[in-house]
């Protein structure tokens, strides 16, 4: 069955066509939902919030939309909400959450880390982990969902000014804080121009 | 002709392949002239590209039959016919309630053993039993909207987590009220106390649940409406330190959008200072 008819019969409380859809979508999900909340524990009961969220919704799911679209709002939401809620916790003094955040930052790299792509990869996870929330969420939507401005307005409901000045704030604050270890931005002049050249080609060739 | 401020924001939509032909050759233009903003361009570029290197990680085990499970809970809670034993499980303790299942579910266990091929939907291994109680409580605990917390109307300090990026000297928070924020969700506003700008002064900034709040100030001439109105520099990415007076009264052809002037509209009497970031490039939106 492809997608839409695998909607419909889940509609109808087909569960093996539902089971189909979440196998279809969970990892995309679960992914976002990971870079969002920054725990793996976290990041599953955000993504199966999200599942349920849609399981609940499908009645009301329109034909035209894109359930793509539509799940990462979900998974969006459930992220921020699960955010919030630990951020509660931890007010409330509750010593267990405060190490869910620590954990993400202080983590000394293991000797396999040392291979320097490694290295590079948990200094951007940890920059992405710290940026605030509103600006995480359109950053992770654009870089690792490859998500357009317009589809991050449909996923997050804000205008098309706040998205672009936020992924543009976004990165500066990554950037700032890469730059900070001191080692991330040395590359050859020549490779960095080569970049500039070919990454914006991509898109604006079409 | 633009200047370096002005192409500082087009760099990113440059990177996401957001622009015009017409931008994106004004951006190479001049990013072959200017040094500082092909340094800018190449880090720009750089992350873009170390993000795209992230890997994805695989979902957990057990992950989807967990999800099964608890749409299977929903169901069963959904179904007439299971209304009475779902209003036995509510005045049942629920660990009561669980050991019954689990003990049940071992009573079957040996039988299932004997079967080849055992579908893995049956409601079979203790874990599944487990899960299964567990979640049937979570589905109808979360059956009201998730928002529906009560907030104490009276005030109350807060520890408010300061994010590296910001600095916020002293993090105590005092909540206002509740509001409703661009995307939807709702955020308490209160006041931090922090260092306005390079002078170090202490000042009291308009801040939510998650940190300072940045607000966004769009149409030509916002940079200097800003700066010209006791404005202080933040940081080097473009925010500002404004006083909260001057976002009120703004001149015709600079405005926030709606969401943005709400959240304004809901400061505490006490903050006098907000983070701005002024966008000299996109139309102010309409009301």
């Amino acid at each position: 069955m492809n997608e839409s008819e695998l909607i419909q019969a889940a509609r109808g409380g087909d569960e093996a066509a539902f089971e189909q859809l979440v196998r279809l979508h969970e990892k995309k999900i679960y992914n976002l939902c990971l870079r969002m909340c920054g725990s793996s524990e976290d990041a599953a009961e955000a993504a199966q919030d999200t599942f349920l969220a849609l399981w609940r919704g499908l009645e009301g799911f329109r034909e035209d939309a894109a359930l793509s679209t539509w799940l990462y709002r979900l998974a969006s939401n459930a992220c921020i909400d699960l955010l919030r809620r630990n951020k509660r916790a931890v007010d409330g003094v509750s010593l267990d959450d405060e190490d869910v955040h620590l954990e993400v930052r202080d983590r000394a790299p293991t000797p396999e880390e040392h291979v320097e792509g490694r290295e590079t990869q948990r200094l951007v996870r940890e920059g992405l982990a710290a940026l605030p929330e509103d600006y995480r969420r359109v950053l992770v939507l654009r870089e690792l969902h490859q998500l357009s401005y317009a589809e991050i307005c449909e996923v997050t409901e804000l205008e098309l000014g706040t998205v672009k000045s936020r992924i543009n704030r976004a990165r500066l604050l990554l950037r700032n804080y890469l730059a900070a270890d001191g080692n991330f931005f040395e590359k050859p002049a020549s490779k960095v121009t080569e970049c500039n050249q070919t990454v914006g080609g991509e898109r604006n060739a079409i | 002709m633009k200047n370096c401020e002005e192409f500082a924001p087009l760099l990113s939509a440059f990177v996401d392949g957001e622009l015009t032909e017409e931008e994106r050759a004004e951006v190479l233009a001049h990013v072959s002239e200017c040094e500082e903003c092909g340094r800018l361009l190449g880090e720009l570029t750089a992350l873009h590209a170390a993000l795209g290197e992230l890997e994805d990680e695989d979902v957990p085990a057990g992950f989807t039959e967990g999800v099964m499970a608890a749409v299977r809970a929903e169901k069963a809670a959904a179904k007439p016919q299971a209304k009475k034993r779902s209003a036995w499980r509510r005045w049942m303790p629920m660990a009561a309630c669980a050991a019954i299942i689990a003990l049940a579910a071992a009573v079957t266990i040996p039988q299932m053993d004997q079967k080849t091929g055992s579908d893995s939907a049956a409601p079979a291994a203790p874990e599944n039993a487990q899960m299964y109680a567990a979640d049937t409580f979570d589905a109808t605990a979360d059956a009201s909207a998730p928002d529906a917390e009560e907030e104490p109307a009276e005030q109350r300090c807060e520890t408010v987590q300061s994010s590296p990026y910001y600095a916020a000297l002293d993090s105590s928070t005092t909540g206002s009220g509740m509001a409703k924020t661009a995307d939807g969700q709702e955020t308490e506003y209160g006041c931090e106390t922090a260092a306005i700008g390079e002078s170090g002064e202490e000042g009291s900034l308009l801040a939510a649940w998650y940190g300072p709040v940045v607000l966004e100030l769009y149409g030509a001439g916002a940079t200097d409406y800003v700066t010209e109105n006791g404005g202080v520099k933040a940081d080097d990415a473009g925010a500002y330190y404004v006083p909260i007076g001057a976002l009120r009264e703004l001149p015709e052809n600079l405005a926030m959008t709606d969401a943005q002037a709400e959240t304004l509209a809901l400061a505490p009497a006490d903050a006098e200072w907000v983070i701005v970031c002024p966008d000299d490039d996109s139309e102010a939106p309409q009301p």
